[in-house]
């Protein structure tokens, strides 16, 4: 099993929508919409139901009032009749004078028969020379000279509805009347001695209908004149056009109302208004439209709970196993459990990848450490490159041959310079040969570019035995030739310094250099990696290393004063202590 | 004869190229060497060099700066590249650059041989060129460019060449005016300003390195052979003697 770095991406799953999230979302948003359009088309069915309803409330209360207007005009009408043919009634109009017995004897008369019935409000008899009798329980006002007459002269002693007499007749109060009217025919003759009115008290018809309905009802005639009831309901007096039954949306009193309206008994309209409705949608048209949609509910249910179960669980499985192999950087065959289908196949593929990937990476392994064997053994002979000692021998004969003594010394350094620099690829060597190798650097760039410099050395005799990192101090020398002294364009000295301080190994390089100023003492100290691209690589690098073998970031100190000097001192700690340890061991 | 001029910062490595090659057999002769950028920039003016050698290595300004300078100013210049530095990074700077050639250090004489054998050709595929014809300089504008110079001497990339593309004139014609209007050349007086300056720097007692970069040659060593070169004395003396006066 191989273990690779799978690219360390951002943990996406915050954000990422799941499958699982999705039908969610979708189960969700389908059981959002059916509601709505459930509840929408509830509400028309309710309200056109409910309009149904309120027409024929309206209209029963329609016809209602249209049958109770009959009936009881019926009975009125009856008394008129009785009114007509009563004796004492026909004397008083047939005579030529009535006498005061006779005028009397006829009140007398309509009152028999008006008291048979309460709401009468009044009873007139007219004689043809204009001479009356009436009861009458109010002042009115009376005009003869009316159109009307001829209206009711025409009729030939059929009754004539109408209110207030077509304004004919005008109660002080101005209370409605509904007035019958008749001529009056001698039985014998046939000639015409007289009228009748008789007038019924609109209140009559306000207790018998109005006040016994629930929903809004008007009486009136064309005219609109009102006899009973609401009298807002009067402007839709224009929507009458026959004995049909009209029906309208009305606005009244703020509320929508239905209009049912019809010519309920010649001259009268009737017309009613139902706003209100008590009774509710019906249960069984509630369970109608509750059984699809408990049926729909449910099917999305169990739809998402398939989904879930057969597709977003085994998904979310194989991504959660997936993304463990990923995180553990293993490849890793996947033991979730997947239902044998399309998905099953699909965790199958992803082992065999698995297994195929790990073969190769075992394979790459294997290829790799045979060319790191082979890399190896030419790096030994890079390391120690018998060739060029050799060479280097060979020219330095050749230099004391010619008596070229300097080239030949110059030789002999750098050939001991490359033996002590490469040293079979230890990590760690002792003081002596470090500086060692630092005197030969230094000698061979003096070489280079004359005597810019001058080396010293203070050290110390105990120090030389200690175990120090391996060219720690050739790359600081470096550092104050490049960066110190020939930047300065004057001769300078490089100085080295080892002491012991306590346990500790000091080692302190000293240069006269152009110095350094905060900033880059921070830079240089502050660096954690070195970049070999950076021209501060050296210093920076090896500050770098003299830290990580020290175990401590204070193992380097820097001072230097800008344009007179620097001086880098590494601290090595308790050496001593160590090499005490170690002999004992 | 194609004039040749060597950059490197070691001595020896110039010693060593001047010393392996048979220059006259190629047609060519070293002109002059710079031990920096700073200090070729100075006096490439004066060597007007064919072919260069180019060291990358080097403090002040590196060879691939110089490069940039140099074939700005100089169109027809060839230049070579030497580094000891087998990088990438270098190499993929120096491809950006118009140069001839890009050789690793240590020189294999044979090598060298043959790209100097190519830019031979090169040159000599080149028509002579036509005397440069430049505006005609008056005497208010040689005033202008001494100001000028006054004024920006502190620039450490400014030369005769830089001048006079800036102000339109032919380089070699406003040498020549230069010198007939001050009587000194250009070189001399962009020295002069800057060694004045250098002297005035000197009675404060500011290092040397300091007053190098302050009055434009951030090259101490370049600087400190002119200051002795225009004084007589080097820098360090010259400051012990104002101390003990």
């Amino acid at each position: 099993m191989a273990k690779v770095f799978l690219t360390p991406k951002v943990n996406k799953g915050n954000t990422r929508k799941t499958l699982q999230k999705t039908i969610v979302a979708l189960v969700g948003i389908l059981i959002g919409l059916f509601i709505v359009l459930f509840a929408i088309s509830t509400f028309i069915i309710g309200k056109k139901s409910n309009d149904e309803f309120k027409k024929q409330t309206a209209e029963t209360a329609v016809n209602n009032a249209v049958y109770t207007l009959e009936g009881s005009l019926t009975n009125y009408n009856y008394l008129t009749r009785l009114l007509m043919v009563n004796e004492r009634i026909v004397e008083y109009l047939k005579a030529e004078e009535p006498t005061r017995d006779q005028i009397y004897e006829a009140r007398h008369g309509i009152y028999e028969i008006q008291n048979l019935y309460s709401y009468i409000d009044s009873v007139y008899i007219f004689r043809n020379d204009g001479e009356y009798v009436g009861t009458e329980r109010a002042v009115y006002e009376i005009d003869m000279e009316s159109e009307e007459k001829d209206h009711i002269l025409e009729a030939f002693g059929s009754t004539v509805i109408t209110i207030n007499g077509n304004g004919m007749i005008i109660k002080s109060d101005e209370e409605p009347l509904l007035t019958l009217a008749r001529a009056v025919y001698d039985i014998n003759s046939q000639k015409l001695i007289g009228m009748l009115f008789m007038n019924v008290s609109g209140q009559f018809f306000e207790d018998a209908l109005i006040k016994t309905s629930k929903e809004d009802l008007c009486i009136m005639d064309r005219n609109g004149v009102i006899l009973c009831g609401n009298k807002e309901l009067a402007e839709y007096v224009g929507l009458i056009e026959s004995k049909e039954m009209t029906f309208d949306e009305i606005e009244l009193g703020g509320t929508r109302k239905i209009l049912a309206a019809t010519e309920g008994f010649e001259p009268l309209l009737v017309l009613a208004a139902c706003g209100t409705t008590t009774r509710t949608i019906s249960l069984s048209f509630w369970i109608a439209i509750f059984i699809p949609f408990t049926a729909f509910i449910l099917v999305i249910t169990l739809f998402y709970l398939f989904l879930k179960a057969n597709i977003a669980r085994p998904i979310g499985q194989l991504t959660e196993a997936m993304e463990q192999t990923k995180s553990s950087g293993w490849l890793k065959k996947l033991d979730a459990r997947m239902p044998d289908n399309e998905l099953g196949e699909l965790s199958e593929s992803y082992n065999s990848l698995i297994e195929y990937l790990n073969e190769l990476f075992n394979q790459q392994i294997e290829n790799e450490k045979l060319i790191q064997k082979v890399e190896m053994r030419v790096l030994q002979e890079q390391i120690k490159p018998h060739f060029l000692y050799n060479t280097l021998e060979t020219i330095s004969y050749m230099a004391v041959q010619e008596k070229a003594e300097n080239t030949h010394d110059a030789l002999e350094i750098l050939g001991n310079f490359y033996r002590n620099f490469l040293n079979n690829g230890n990590r760690e060597i002792t003081l002596k040969r470090e500086l060692r190798i630092t005197q030969d650097y230094l000698s061979l760039q003096k070489l280079r570019y004359g005597e810019a410099f001058t080396d010293c050395y203070e050290i110390e005799e105990e120090t030389l035995d200690c175990m120090i990192p391996k060219l720690i101090l050739q790359p600081l020398v470096e550092n104050a030739i490049y960066h110190g002294i020939r930047p300065k364009g004057e001769e300078g000295v490089i100085r080295i310094r080892t002491f012991r301080q306590q346990e500790d190994l000091h080692i302190q390089v000293y240069d006269t250099g152009v110095g350094m100023d905060e900033e880059q003492i921070q830079l240089a100290l502050a660096k954690q990696t070195g970049d070999s691209k950076d021209p501060g690589f050296g210093l920076a690098g090896t500050i770098h290393r003299i830290r990580f073998f020290c175990n401590d970031p204070d193992a380097v100190r820097i001072r230097s004063e800008r344009g007179e000097f620097t001086e880098i001192e590494i601290v090595i700690p308790k050496v001593w202590r160590n090499r005490e340890e170690n002999s004992h061991v | 004869m194609y004039r040749v001029m060597l950059i490197d910062d070691e001595t020896s490595a110039r010693r060593l190229l001047q010393e392996s090659i048979d220059w006259k057999a190629l047609d060519m002769e070293i002109v002059g060497e710079a031990a920096s950028g700073i200090e070729a920039i100075n006096i490439i003016d004066e060597l007007l060099p064919d072919i260069i050698f180019v060291d990358i290595n080097m403090p002040f300004m590196n060879g691939i700066e110089f490069t940039k300078l140099a074939t700005e100013r100089y169109k027809e210049l060839m230049i070579i590249i030497l580094t000891a530095h087998d990088d990438f990074e270098y190499a993929r700077q120096c491809i950006r650059l118009p140069v001839v050639d890009y050789m690793l250090k240590p020189i294999v004489r044979q090598d060298v041989l043959d790209v100097l054998t190519g830019v031979k050709e090169k040159l000599d595929a080149k028509k002579p060129k036509d005397p440069e014809k430049g505006a005609e300089i008056a005497a208010s504008a040689i005033d202008q460019i001494c100001q000028y110079l006054q004024e920006n001497f502190t620039d450490s990339q400014i030369n005769l060449a830089s001048v006079a593309q800036q102000f339109g004139f032919s380089a070699s014609y406003l040498s020549r005016k230069f010198k007939q209007e001050k009587g000194k050349s250009f070189v001399e007086f962009l020295m002069e300003c800057r060694m004045e300056r250098a002297i005035e720097l000197a009675g404060t007692n500011a290092k040397m390195f300091c007053t190098a970069g302050d009055v434009g040659i951030p090259d101490p060593n370049y600087f400190g052979r002119c200051f002795k070169k225009y004084t007589g004395i080097s820098y360090s003396e010259y400051v012990s003697k104002l101390h003990q006066g």
